[in-house]
Order: structure tokens, then sequence, then C-alpha cells
């Protein structure tokens, strides 16, 4: 199934289309057009058949998940894609190599972006504000290229990032010239841009509607902000993390992380909410206060035993997270990060930091 | 709990007879306990039979007597020790076992004896019989020193003990604690000896592939492969100056003579497997060893029955086991044994996380070595911060 990048938009958010004939879908192209997927599935001692299961008994959990690492070790792109639209790359830790994820179809991936966003949170909404230092003046940061979509798909012109070299300590958010407040966000082409839409819909001439402020940074891009002093934002604000916190100081929990920011901000910890993503994505989960991250309907998360990648562990057991982003159709779908995650009956999933692949090593204790 | 109990100087010749007593299968404990441990599958029956060497030639009186003397005039060290000595206050030590006897596990229990203390265990599910065929035949000769030892934790006695031996990470310490805390097993304000080691490393000079390199490829291999790799005295990491292809070859033959003789309970676990077919499909050097892989890939360093074998100087050695910290136990080198200070001086820097070691007595330690380069028996008899 070699099909045009349109097709594949249109397959790929096909609602009517369940998830497991679409992974299949994409798992059959996959072995035929990436190289060291099909070298990779080659080698395993078990694996399904090319053409997929005969009936749809078999899960699409059975579908080989490459190690994350191959974004590191070789050139994924689909064989047929001479030049990529973009490339992203990881922020990589210390001595560590960056992972390259070249992108086909740039709009796919933007598509994606904010269809799965849209998933959660109503964008018409929300005023996005992007805090991003280290991150902003990178190019090849996916980070980076989501907000920005994001952010110009906002016709009130009210979304951006803020300035890294702009000191927030004691700002407020809500009364920065252009930004929120309700009379803020009376400004001529948001006016303009309302009236327009609700036009468009229903032919009046509503009123112009409040948005909520959407504060997106990365872990600890946030915790520096706060520990500078953090800017002051409206009570209905939400703040969104957006994981890196392997990148720098010291790794904290999920919970202590939200905690933190909850109390510098003044928020409730409902309103710090966070996004799972990275440059091996194009696809996100999406954390909305919950504690927990749900994923649109052609991302699959699953928790694998770290002794056997090819198995899925029963919710509450704590694993390797694996990824199905059907989104990924030109790179690679199918792959096993190194973090450590554990699934909910509920069908979300819970983020727990890295993996220490060395504990499964000597004698624990605790792994006994 | 002890009503004659036992000096310092009596010790060390009582436990070796005890561990004597059990070696030569005194009421056929010795015996039950191997059959069983090698049906249940829990050890293949060639690594207990070179356990079991390896302790009888670690543990003699000598050894024991003269592992006590060399903290003898270290006051820091011993602090506790004078108590413990005329029976005035026996200090109650729960060991939380996790691993087979030979490694730390044996240790333990002789350093809690020797120490003067009270030993409780909770034994590992990997070796419940051969511990608790040692501890009954010990019980004999150190009736007031074996409090208790239950495979559950649950089955303990509420011995509220005063210290607490563990393998885990220093992070899993207030767990652990918490845990123990609410069954009662320990006080309030017991001290923690967490072991973080996971696994050690080699390095290997250019020279060293000069001489015979029979003699040190079965070398690497036991250290390898012996116990199935799962110690934390097993050799995971090498960084040798020749590339692993150049060896590769030598490695082999080496490997296929020690499985023949050592076959691996398992053949590859779908673990390995799973790397194993990574690795080809991205083209990366990797060799069968064994139940193990051998990869040239740094990014797998610490992975469960996987060995990386790098290319690098004695800078690059040092570098790493900076990197790798707490989680590493030793780093060997293939010398003679007056060799190795001068090896050490020469390739490696003077830093903490190195503690030379001949490759050749990787999985043969003396009664003495120091899990995480800290000496149990020192530390049971040291005064320490009751928080610690």
């Amino acid at each position: 199934m070699n099909q045009s990048y349109t097709t594949w938009r249109n397959y790929l958010f096909n609602k009517d289309i369940p998830f497991h004939d679409k992974a299949w879908t994409v798992y059959r192209h996959q072995l035929e057009h990436q190289p060291v997927y099909r070298r990779f599935c080659d080698e395993l001692p078990e694996r399904p058949p090319d053409n997929g299961p005969r009936s749809t008994e078999m899960a699409p959990d059975a579908i080989p998940l490459i190690p994350i690492q191959v974004f590191r070790d070789t050139a994924v792109r689909a064989d047929y894609a001479d030049t990529p639209q973009a490339v992203f790359r990881s922020s990589g830790t210390t001595g560590m190599r960056q992972s390259t994820h070249e992108i086909a179809d740039l709009r796919l991936y933007f598509e994606s972006c904010h269809r799965g966003f849209s998933r959660f949170y109503d964008p018409n909404k929300y005023v996005l504000l992007a805090w991003l230092p280290g991150y902003s003046d990178n190019p090849e940061s996916s980070l980076v290229a989501m907000i920005d979509h994001l952010i110009q798909r906002d016709d009130t012109g009210m979304s951006r990032f803020l300035q890294p070299d702009q000191p927030l300590a004691g700002v407020d958010l809500s009364t920065v010239p252009g930004l929120n407040a309700a009379a803020n966000l009376n400004t001529r082409r948001h006016r303009r841009s309302i009236s327009r839409r609700n036009a468009n819909e229903n032919g009046s001439d509503a009123p112009v509607e409040k948005r909520r402020v959407m504060l997106f940074g990365a872990a600890f891009g946030l915790l520096d902000m706060v520990d500078a002093g953090a800017p002051k934002l409206p009570d209905d604000a939400i703040v969104v993390e957006t994981g890196g916190m392997k990148t720098r100081r010291r790794e904290i929990s999920k919970e202590e992380l939200r905690n933190k920011l909850a109390d510098a901000f003044g928020l409730p910890v409902e309103s710090i909410h966070s996004e799972y993503g990275m440059a091996e994505m194009c696809s996100q989960a999406w954390d909305t206060g919950e504690g927990s991250f749900r994923c649109p309907p052609w991302l699959r998360i699953t928790v694998r035993n770290p002794e056997n990648p090819m198995q899925v562990l029963p919710p509450g057991e704590e694993g390797l997270i694996g990824v199905m982003d059907l989104a990924n159709v030109h790179s690679l779908a199918f792959f096993l990060t190194q973090d450590r995650g554990v699934a909910l009956p509920d069908g979300s999933f819970r983020v727990m930091g890295r993996w220490d692949h060395a504990e499964l090593r000597g004698c624990n204790f605790l792994v006994e | 709990m002890a009503e004659n109990p036992v000096t310092i100087d009596e010790r060390p010749a009582l436990i070796c007879d005890g561990v004597r007593a059990w070696l030569d299968n005194e009421d056929g404990i010795l015996e039950i306990t191997v059959d069983r441990t090698a049906t249940e599958g829990l050890f293949p029956r060639h690594d207990v039979m070179f356990m079991l060497d390896s302790i009888a030639k670690s543990v003699t009186p000598e050894a024991l007597q003269g592992w006590v003397d060399r903290l003898h005039d270290d006051r820091a060290a011993t602090a506790d020790k004078a108590a413990t000595d005329d029976g005035s206050r026996m200090p109650k030590v729960l060991c939380l076992h996790a691993g087979n006897l030979p490694l730390v596990g044996l240790q333990d229990i002789i350093a809690t004896l020797l120490s003067g203390s009270v030993y409780y265990g909770k034994l590992s599910k990997k070796d419940p019989w051969l511990a608790d065929g040692l501890l009954r035949v010990l019980r004999k000769r150190l009736p007031g020193q074996l409090g208790g030892w239950a495979v559950r934790l649950e089955d303990l006695d509420k011995s509220g003990a005063d210290k607490v031996l563990f393998a885990g990470a220093e992070s899993s310490v207030a767990t652990v604690r918490q845990r123990i805390s609410e069954l009662g097993l320990a006080s309030g304000k017991a001290r923690f000896l967490p072991r973080t080691a996971r696994f050690s490393m080699a390095w290997l000079a250019d020279e060293d592939f000069r001489g015979d390199s029979i003699r040190l490829s079965k070398h690497l291999i036991e250290a390898m492969l012996r116990y199935e790799g799962q110690g934390c005295r097993s050799l995971a990491l090498v960084i040798a100056e020749r590339s692993l292809s150049e060896f590769a070859g030598s490695l082999a033959d080496a490997s296929e003579v020690f499985v023949r003789y050592n076959p691996p309970s398992h053949f590859r676990k779908p673990g390995v497997n799973y790397w194993r077919s990574y690795l080809k499909s991205t083209g990366k050097e990797v060799y069968d060893l064994g139940g193990q892989i051998i990869t040239d890939d740094p990014e797998l360093i610490g992975r469960k029955d996987i060995i990386c074998w790098l290319k690098g100087s004695g800078e690059d050695a040092a570098r790493l086991a900076r990197q790798i910290g707490p989680q590493l136990q030793q780093v060997y080198v293939h010398a003679g044994r007056d060799e190795i200070a001068a090896k050490a001086a020469k390739k490696l820097t003077d830093i903490p996380e190195i503690r030379l070691e001949l490759l050749s007595d990787a999985q043969t330690p003396p009664v003495d070595w120091q899990p995480d380069g800290i000496d149990v028996l020192a530390w049971l008899w040291q005064n320490g911060n009751p928080g610690n």
C-alpha cells in the first residue's frame, strides 16, 4: 500500500476505521518501506506474518516495537521520501547522541498535533503562552514546531512565545499588553475573528468570549521560572509542562513537580497539565489535570515488560513505555522508549521518568 | 538471647567449623538442598558446585581471623565491638537477601555472626534452600546469634533490628524502611546499608593481548558467564585497547568450552533476543556468549544479559567508572598480583569508583571483599548515626 501523503492523512484520521485496522495497515507499509524495521522484524524469533493477521483476533500489540535508539543509530525515513520536509532532533542529555526524526510530510505532523490537542482542549478558548528557554532558538525542536503551529492557528494573535530574556518574576501575565484579561482580549483583531467565526457558524454577532491562559513550558524551564519568581497567572489559567525532566538538574517525580508548580503559581494542582511527546513522535498524549495521560485515537501507548519487550504488561505493573504512533507512518510508527510507565485500568497511563536498566542486574531486594 | 555469649576470639573458629560441617554434608542437609536448588531450576548444578568450592577456599579460620585483625586497630571501625565482645549488648541485624550465597549473601551472614550480632534474615526466593541449610548448621554452633529467618518478610519475628543490610538503590531506603517498620522488623532508629553496585568492568591494555590470549579469554568468560552473569561481581563491561571484533574469535572459543561444561539454564531470554535482533538490524557488532550477548554498543551498558566491549584508553575506563558511579562494583585488570599497583598507577587515576582487582578472582572473592567498597564488618561495628 503505497499511497500519497494526502491519502495517508485521510486514512489515519478517518474516525470510521478502527485503530486495529490502521495499525496493521501501517505495519505492512513499514515492513515494505522501512529497511531497518524490516531487518529487525526478520531477526526476531517470532513476529506476526508480513500481511498481518488473517483475522481480527490478533491485537496490534503483537506488532514488534523497535528500540527508540533506532532514531539515533540510523537515518529513519521511508525509502520513498528523498527529501524530508523537516528534521526534528532531540535535545539529548550530556554525552548522548541526538535522535533524528525526518518528517516526510510536515502537514501530517501539524495535523496530528492540532487534531490531538483539539481532542482535549478547545483551541478557541485558550490563549497559548510558551516559555521554552533552551528550545526557542532550536529550529529542529519538535516541541517548538508543535507549539508554534498551535500559536499560528490562534487567529486572535494573542498566543505567543515569551521571550527567554524577559524577566517574568512578579509580572502579571494577564495584563501584559496584547495578552489575555478580558479587556486585553478585546483587541480589534480578536473581535474581528470572533465575529467572523460567529457569523459563519450561526449568523449571530455574539459577545466576545473570554479566553483562558495556557502556559506551556518544559518541566525544568518552568521550575527555573518559579525559582526566579513566578509570574502572576489568572486564577483559571492552565500550566502545561511538556516533560524534559531528564535533561537538566535532578530528576523529580511528576507529583512533586505538579505540586511545586501549583504552589508557585497559586493554582490548584488540577490546573497543572502535561504533554507527553518527543522528537520521535508525530503525536502527543495529554494529561488534562487528572495525573495521567490519554491518547488521540491514532496513538496507542502500552507498557512493556523490560525483560521481554514483546509482552504487554497488565495495568498497575511498571515497565517500559511502548509507542504506536500511526502518524509516524512515513518514519517509524512502532517503537519502545526508555521511559518508565504504568498503564491504569481506565486506559490512561503515567510516566515515571527514565527506566534504569541496571536495576534488573545484580541483586535487588525490591525487584525480588 | 545468648545465655553463654561467644567471644570475638572464639567466633572465627566456630563459624568456620559450621561452614565446614555444612560443606561436609552434616545431617545430609547440603545434599538435599543442592538437589532442591538444582531441580527447581533456581541455579544450575554446575554453578552450585562452583559456589561450594569457592566457599570452601575462602571461608577459613585464617581468613576470618585476618579480617577481624585487620579492623582491630581501627577505633572508628570497632566502636561497637567492645560492647559485643562481652555479650553485654548484642545488636540485631536484619539481612534482606536478594541473591545467591557466594556473593553478598554469604558474606552478610558471616559478618553478622563475626560482629557478635544476632542474625535475622529474609532469604532470597532465588536461594531459599542452600542458605537455610547453612543457617541450620551454624545455629548448632552459635545458638545465641541465630535469631530467625524466612523467605517471606511476613513470616519473620518482629525483632526490631538495629541494623539492616539489603541490596537496592539508595533511593529505595525509604520504601524498604517503611515496609519493614510496618512489620516491626526493625526499630525506628535502625541504620540501613543499601548495596547499590550492579555489575563490574574490566580494563585491558594492549599488552594484555600480547601474552597468553587463551588464558585471558578464559578469565574473561569465567567473569562474564559464571552465575549467568547476574552478580554484581559479574563482568558486564570491558574497556580495551583492542576492539571487540579483534578478540571476538577468542571469546567465542572460550565461551564454547565454558558452555560445554556449564550449560546455561536458558538458551537466550526473550529480552536478549530482542536486543540481538536490533543490534543485527542496525549492523552493530554482536556475538553470542552462552545465554548472553556481547556488543560494542555503549548505550547498552548495564543491561541484563548484555555485555558491552568498548574500545578505549585507561582514561576512557576511568571516565566511564565515574559515570557509572555507585552501580559499579569492581574494576578488573589482567595481571600478575605484583603488577596491580603498577597498572593502577599507570592507567587509572585514583578515584573512589575504581576498586581494582584481578580478573581471575572475579568470581572467587575473598571472604572480606567489599561490596560497594564498604567493609561490612567494619560497618556493623560502627556506632553510626542511628538515623543513617
